[in-house]
């Protein structure tokens, strides 16, 4: 023990390495801070990720995002519409791109925060997880509906047809069919603690749409354009377009984390509302008879 | 612009993207008024009848 303290202690400077085992000491160095750092994190992210303390952060976090969201909303639609240009193929349709791909962005972005938010139910079974999980999956049901509506009117006049059972149309429509599914479960399972824990699993087998959605592009042949984005060899998209579209992901990106951090409040708040009408209705079952429902269902 | 064939579209995309959006935000706003109306009830009814335990 002593001799291990002294050895943490050696790998983080305070005493110097000794000779004998430097070499291994060295390599110490290079692993063991990491870590460390990771075990410090663990025990400090309870005290900040508790209900209390979020509905504290929440009060100032909302209005600023919501003013920043606001900004943002303002600033990408005027850049969208007055200054973007035209494009020489598709004419004025192009300005729907302008909300198309901010909300496919934002569609798999919020199944990228849902899944870690499995990961702590599962893993660190933290109660902030799953208030953080559900309130996500309706967000990332709107975005996916916004995502397919708006490509949908923009594939009418640019392709002919308002749908077609492309790889890519099709892995987004399954996104949609997932997020739904997940709300769904989440009002069947009646116990909280088992339709998180199924939440949580159903959640992380659905995680492997999302590379399928990115890559369906690349790996079939699509009517969809291919990235031109987030793509190696840079964007290629003209800056003049490219930055009013940079602005309105970053206008949607707020706008997530505006109503994202609104909707775990009112999970919170549900959760609290739920915990106190079971102990008032308790409270009121032992004055009125002298023992509890619970009680009386087992009395021999 | 105006004499864009495709304009409805466009306009019909945006207007999509405004209904949804303001969908959402008035549903979390709405269960937000909700919970604290239930909650603020919650507490009255306990306060005006305090029994032998505090669950608070």
């Amino acid at each position: 023990m002593g001799e291990r303290c002294n050895r943490t202690a050696e790998v983080r400077g305070s005493i110097p390495l000794s000779s004998t085992r430097q070499n291994r000491n060295v390599l110490l160095y290079y692993v063991q801070p990491p870590f460390s750092h990771f075990r410090t994190y663990m025990k400090i992210m309870p005290n900040y990720a508790n209900p209390a303390n979020f509905l504290r952060l929440a009060r100032v976090l909302v209005p600023l995002s919501a003013t920043l969201t606001a900004l943002l909303l303002c600033v990408g639609l005027y850049l969208a519409w007055f200054v973007a240009p035209p494009d020489y193929q598709q004419g004025e349709t192009v300005r729907i791109m302008y909300l198309h791909v901010p909300a496919a962005w934002l569609a798999m972005a919020v199944y990228a925060v849902m899944t870690s938010a499995a990961l702590g139910t599962l893993v660190w079974r933290h109660p902030l997880a799953d208030a953080a999980q559900r309130p996500a999956a309706a967000l990332g049901a709107g975005f996916t509906l916004l995502c397919l509506g708006t490509g949908s009117l923009w594939g009418k006049p640019m392709w002919g047809a308002w749908w077609v059972w492309d790889a890519r149309l099709t892995s987004v429509l399954v996104l949609f069919l997932i997020y739904l599914g997940l709300l769904a479960l989440w009002r069947t399972i009646e116990d909280p603690g088992k339709a998180a824990r199924a939440a949580a699993i159903f959640t992380l087998v659905g995680a492997v749409n999302i590379p399928i959605i990115k890559f369906s592009v690349d790996w079939w042949n699509t009517l969809h354009q291919p990235a031109s984005v987030f793509r190696l060899g840079g964007p290629a998209i003209a800056p003049s377009m490219l930055w009013p579209l940079v602005v309105m992901a970053f206008a949607f990106s707020f706008l997530f984390v505006t109503l994202y951090l609104m909707a775990i409040r009112n999970e919170i708040l549900r959760r609290r509302l739920r915990r106190l009408s079971i102990l008032a209705a308790g409270a009121q079952e032992q004055r009125a008879g002298g023992s509890t429902a619970w009680e009386a269902a087992y009395e021999p | 612009m105006s004499h864009d064939p495709n304009l409805g579209f466009v306009v019909a995309a945006y207007a999509l993207a405004f209904v949804i959006v303001t969908g959402m935000i008035v549903t979390i706003l709405a269960d937000y008024m909700h919970l604290k109306q239930a909650l603020s009830s919650l507490s009255r009814a306990t306060r005006q009848d305090p029994g032998p335990e505090s669950f608070e």
